[in-house]
């Protein structure tokens, strides 16, 4: 039996920042790099089906891939020891790969026949998983040969004997099932793998008439007793096996509707489905009989990127975390990431003399509210109107500011931090003489990325868009770029009751043209989508945040606050089709509105639009 | 695989029929915005002749921006087939849309053709999209096993400052879905061309392990080997992306040189393999994946053609005939 050591060697990092796929990442790097604290990892291990959403680089498959038995056995002190607790659980990672689940030609076969097929498929691919976690995961002789042998007579029992009898016989000419019963076990899955391959080859080709002569599995006759099966076996004391599907919006939308009617049957003691997706990637949440799972009862959900907005100092404490780890990994003598990245210490300066002073005002106002909250509005808005009435650029250096500016995705801190590292040793520095990154230097970079990974991005979105769509992305372009210099001219406005605007919300419904917009921002990270109650109470407003990132390029205010306007429909249609006049319109509304004259503003915008 | 310029092809006589002094079963080309589309059908010899001709054509060519280059090619290579054709017919297919574009080419080539009686079939790959090509050829060998298919191809003299622009998905090439283990890594191998985006988009969609950068070397032309080595440099400083050759001009060799490379991954890796070079070299790919029906043929689709400059002239055209496959193999 195959066998990989639990012990990888000790993981090491030239760059402590670089971002590797957690797929080609050992054990003992995951174990290494992984950060259990604010990572809802906890939620995740409880024995309920879970959706876990996330964009690309927010760390949903090392989450996954924590889960697996070698690492929980390295993070427990053993794998006896992890499987010996009571709420223990063996994870398989199934990673959905492009071209692997949704194959063309599933196109050209009827409905009811593509979800037979794809569930059968699906199920083959889980149980090959499944049996090589047994040989990968689990030390050598963790299972007895005896024991082993026995599941795989039991797992053959699940198939109609007939539609496998070819694949036994050709896999029993190549390989003993009493030897290397595993090794048989995927062998035969193979076989029966090959047979959909050429029975959707053959379809396609030489279209009705086609006849398939492999075996079927379900959810009931398969999936579910195959997992119950492997409770059984000794060593794994009744674990439920947690079927991890990484990257479901690979699957097409049928096959989305076959994992929640998994889901819907809530057989978790066995079988626990923990789901990673793009949000607008997984498109149903139907199963395949229409009904619908729903939350709480069917499953749980998390947003990895939600605790940024939940909680900005428990993801800067998870952020921090992780690169004090990545330091500890590497020959950078520093081990503490704000030490390492600190902050413009002028601007530091400047900043605090502002807090001071916004603090003395308000005492002289008669204490309105909080002094917090009031030094917290007004004194970074100062330090923004003092560079520039200064002609001073503003600086995004220090290891706080890069958390706010990665909006809640680590591989948005990482990467920028990557740069800095990597262009700072290629001006001829060795990594263990380096115990900062000036904020000078980081600064250039910061500004670059800004520029280049995240407002340069249009030209790869629209090579990603049909020639229709790219209209789209220019309404896009024009709408942030509206949204920047109107939250630019806010900001810096001394006169500015509320200057650090960072959101907006929509009131009322918006066309489906201005609909796509928004959604091709929100898919392509440009804004993150929250919901808001409304003044009047009884509903709930979209309320798109910006992307953080988009401050350096448009010289805003990262730092937590997100203070929001609210634009109708008309003004959003504005702001994708004409920044100056929107930008002029928004702040005369804004005046007008301290003079009462809001609504007449609104009357001449839309006698300009109708006109 | 033999070679002339279209010149020395003419003054030879021309294109012959695939046996000595017996009409061709089937011809078949594709209809595109390239003037050598017309290139191989206007270099048949005088003697030649075939039972029935197919002119193949993606619907999306019919509109614009494409339609005022691709009616007259469409009409002309009807016209002309019309003179050496006993029957000549329009296959209407899709190049956004597999499913139109496999019933089209399934329902134009095979019903109305007898298995037995279809010896001989010339095809001109030229200005096939590579997806038609490869599904068109899937159907022709398995529906006339024993039919001698013979394939040509007209390379340009210049291709356009960019070929295509954008994508829209990536999907494997209908019948060639491969056969995939879940628990082994992916190798994706990309015959490069001169679509970068489209690369990139294809490692990003399939997150190999390891990827194969084939250039083609020898090239058709020399010229074009330059402008391929530099426009693959950012995919080639990846870390996992790994360098090879093939020669893009001559489909046997090129199914040989491939094969050597892709043997070491055969039982180890679920291999994706994206032919993006000349269509001689899409063709070795057919040769390979029909021999070892777990290699998936991986697409993507691009958002747009350049129809104004996709390429400019004729310079050689090459001719030869697909290996027949072995009795054993056949039994799909």
């Amino acid at each position: 039996m195959s066998h990989n050591p639990l012990s990888d060697s000790p993981t090491r990092f030239t760059n402590p920042f670089v971002v590797e796929s957690p797929e080609k990442l050992t054990t003992a790097q995951i174990v290494d790099l992984f950060v259990t604290q604010f990572t809802d990892i906890e939620t995740v291990k409880q024995r309920k089906h879970t959706l876990i959403w996330g964009s690309r680089g927010a760390g949903k498959s090392m989450m996954l891939r924590y889960l697996e038995p070698q690492c929980q056995s390295l993070a427990s002190g053993g794998i006896n020891e992890f499987f010996g607790r009571g709420n223990s659980f063996f994870a398989v990672y199934c990673p959905c790969k492009e071209g692997q689940p949704n194959k063309t030609e599933l196109l050209l076969l009827d409905n009811y026949s593509r979800l037979i097929i794809s569930e059968h498929m699906m199920n083959l691919a889980i149980a090959d998983r499944l049996v090589e976690s047994f040989q990968r995961q689990f030390p050598a002789n963790f299972f007895r040969k005896e024991d082993c042998v026995e599941f795989v007579k039991r797992t053959l029992r699940l198939f109609d004997r007939a539609s496998i009898a070819s694949s036994i016989e050709k896999v029993d000419s190549a390989v003993s099932l009493d030897d290397e019963p595993f090794t048989w076990l995927q062998e035969l899955f193979i076989a029966e793998n090959r047979k959909v391959s050429n029975y959707l080859t053959r379809n396609a080709l030489r279209g009705g008439g086609a006849i398939y002569e492999g075996a079927t599995s379900g959810y009931h006759d398969f999936l579910l007793p195959l997992m119950k099966l492997t409770q059984k076996l000794p060593g794994l004391n009744s674990a439920s096996v947690y079927v991890l599907l990484d990257d479901a919006g690979k699957f097409t939308k049928e096959q989305q509707s076959i994992v929640n009617t998994w889901i819907a049957n809530r057989d978790q003691s066995a079988i626990c489905l923990k789901v990673t997706a793009l949000r607008e990637e997984y498109k149903t949440f139907l199963t395949r009989d229409g009904g619908l799972i729903e939350k709480p009862h069917d499953y749980s959900s998390i947003d990895i990127e939600e605790l940024y907005t939940q909680s900005k100092e428990d993801y800067a404490q998870k952020v921090k975390l992780i690169a004090n780890k990545r330091l500890g990994l590497s020959d950078v003598p520093t081990k503490d990431i704000e030490t390492f990245l600190p902050p413009d210490s002028t601007e530091e300066a400047l900043l605090d003399s502002f807090k001071r002073e916004t603090a003395g005002e308000w005492e002289q106002q008669g204490q309105p509210g909080r002094q917090r909250d009031y030094v917290t509005r007004y004194a970074t808005a100062r330090l923004f109107q003092h560079l520039k009435a200064s002609r001073q650029r503003k600086s995004y250096a220090g290891f706080q500011t890069i958390v706010h500016l990665s909006s809640g995705v680590v591989r948005d801190f990482l990467e920028p931090c990557y740069l800095m590292f990597d262009e700072y040793v290629s001006e001829g520095r060795s990594p263990d003489s380096i115990s900062l990154i000036p904020p000078a230097f980081q600064n250039e970079v910061l500004f670059r990325y800004s520029e280049e990974h995240i407002l340069g991005k249009f030209e790869d979105i629209r090579k990603n868009l049909p020639p229709e769509k790219w209209p789209q992305v220019d309404a896009l372009k024009t709408l942030l770029e509206s949204l920047g210099r109107l939250f630019y001219e806010r900001l810096h406005d001394p006169e500015a009751r509320e200057a650090r605007l960072f959101s907006f919300t929509i009131r009322g419904s918006v066309p489906s043209s201005t609909a796509e917009v928004l959604d091709l921002g929100v898919r392509h990270r440009y804004f993150q989508l929250r919901t808001y109650s409304t003044k009047e109470g009884g509903g709930r407003e979209s309320w798109y945040i910006l992307n953080r990132w988009l401050c350096p390029a448009y010289k805003l205010d990262p730092t937590g606050f997100e203070g929001r306007i609210s634009l109708t429909a008309k003004f959003i249609q504005l702001a994708m089709e004409d920044p100056d006049k929107f930008v002029k319109l928004r702040l005369k509304q804004q005046e007008d509105s301290s003079s009462e004259k809001r609504q007449a503003t609104l009357f001449s915008l839309e006698e300009e639009e109708a006109g | 695989m033999r070679h002339w310029s279209v010149s020395e092809l003419v003054n030879s006589g021309g294109l012959p029929t695939v046996r000595d002094g017996l009409a061709d079963d089937i011809f078949l080309v594709s209809a595109s915005y390239e003037d050598r589309t017309l290139t191989v059908v206007q270099s048949l010899s005088n003697e030649y002749r075939a039972s029935k001709g197919i002119v193949y054509v993606n619907q999306e060519l019919l509109k614009d921006p494409f339609i005022n280059k691709v009616k007259p090619h469409l009409e002309q290579l009807t016209e002309l087939l019309a003179l050496r054709c006993e029957s000549v017919e329009r296959v209407e297919g899709s190049w956004l849309d597999p499913r139109v574009q496999l019933l089209a080419l399934r329902d134009g080539l095979v019903t109305t053709t007898d298995r037995e009686q279809t010896q001989a079939i010339t095809i001109d790959t030229t200005t096939f999209n590579r997806e038609s090509l490869l599904t068109a050829i899937a159907l022709l060998r398995n529906h006339f096993p024993s039919s001698r298919m013979r394939v040509a191809y007209t390379s340009p003299q210049k291709h356009g400052d960019w070929l295509s622009q954008g994508y829209r998905t990536v999907r494997n090439v209908m019948s060639f879905a491969g056969i995939q283990q879940s628990s082994l890594p992916t190798l994706l191998m990309v015959l490069s061309g001169f679509e970068p985006e489209r690369t990139l988009k294809l490692i990003e969609e399939h997150e190999p392990s390891k990827v194969l950068l084939g250039i083609g070397d020898p090239p058709t032309n020399q010229q074009f080997l330059q402008r391929n080595l530099d426009e693959q440099k950012l995919i080639l400083a990846r870390q996992e992306v790994q360098k090879f050759s093939f020669p893009a001009s001559d489909m046997l060799a090129c199914r040989e040189s491939l094969e050597s490379f892709l043997r070491p991954y055969l039982r180890s890796h679920n291999i994706a393999v994206a032919p993006m070079s000349t269509k001689l070299s899409t063709l070795a790919v057919f040769l390979i994946a029909e021999d070892h029906p777990e290699i998936q043929i991986t697409y993507c689709v691009p958002g747009e053609y350049n129809s104004d400059n996709y390429s400019s002239g004729s310079d050689k055209v090459f001719v030869g005939e697909l290996p027949r496959r072995s009795m054993a193999d056949e039994s799909l």
